[in-house]
């Protein structure tokens, strides 16, 4: 089973409230370092994540996998942000 | 010119690692403190009978991005802005024989040496136009072959005092392990 570390990055429902288009979140992951998020409306919510779109929910599916990464919603409309823990991985 | 003879550049020199030294050996640091602050002073007076050197005119200018964050839902865009400089720039023209044209250009070299560590300020007097403790921006000379006149633009920036920008701190999300976030019940 594939393992990530994942990062609560955005509240949906406080996103959308805004209104905005697109809005860019800086943060400092643990154990990664200083990144830029970009969070954009649609026909759905999206997180860019360096060269990954990752649409929530995406056709159904949640988590939503994309290589080494992964959009990961909650019952609370959080948004999280994984990113694949091979070593973890390799353990389960 | 400001209560003065004439329109002044002053170029303030200092060395941090002197000053550092001085305050750590004083008990008086803030004597430190301020020489800190003032440097080592070097007037230069813009007076073209004193010195040569004439102020032909001033320009003060902002530089402001905008940027505008557009919402699908019809309400007016958010818009942020960002101080980008603030900059006096002043026209000069000075005599090619005048000694403080060469000081002039002698301190500006020796402000490239120092831009890194910041050891320098620049303060400039001119009737409404006060700048004090502003960095140096740009300085080009232009010497023309028709007189022996030398064309001087100095640019000092202000943004140093005016930074509009708030140093936000970023924060720092903690990481969690495993297949989802959070336990699938």
């Amino acid at each position: 089973m594939a393992v990530y570390d994942w990062y609560n990055v955005f509240s949906k429902t406080e996103f959308e409230a805004t209104g905005l288009v697109a809005r860019t979140y800086t943060f400092e992951l643990e154990g990664v370092g200083q990144k830029d998020i970009l969070v954009t409306k649609g026909n759905t919510v999206a997180m860019q994540y360096e060269d990954a779109f990752l649409p929530v929910s995406f056709l159904g599916r949640n988590p939503y996998e994309q290589g080494a990464y992964a959009v990961y919603i909650d019952s609370d409309q959080n948004v999280y942000l994984g990113l694949y823990n091979e070593e973890a991985s390799e353990d389960e | 010119m400001l209560n003065g003879v004439a329109p002044i550049i002053i170029v303030h020199l200092y060395n941090k690692t002197f000053l550092n030294a001085a305050a750590s050996a004083s008990n008086f640091p803030i004597i430190a403190d301020v020489a800190n602050l003032i440097g080592i002073p070097i007037p230069i007076y813009l007076d073209e009978k004193l010195t040569g050197i004439y102020v032909e005119s001033q320009t003060r200018a902002i530089d402001i991005e905008t940027k505008a964050q557009p919402r699908y839902d019809g309400k007016p865009p958010i818009v942020d802005q960002n101080g980008v400089n603030s900059l006096v720039t002043v026209n000069l023209f000075a005599r090619n024989d005048s000694i403080l044209l060469t000081a002039l250009l002698a301190l500006c070299d020796m402000i490239f040496q120092k831009l890194v560590s910041k050891e320098y300020a620049i303060s400039y007097l001119n009737k409404s136009t006060v700048v004090l403790g502003g960095l140096l921006h740009g300085f080009q000379t232009t010497e023309g072959s028709d007189d022996d006149l030398t064309r001087i633009i100095l640019q000092i920036s202000k943004a140093s005092q005016e930074s509009t920008t708030p140093q936000g701190a970023v924060s720092v999300l903690p990481k969690i392990t495993g297949a989802t976030p959070v336990p699938v019940g």
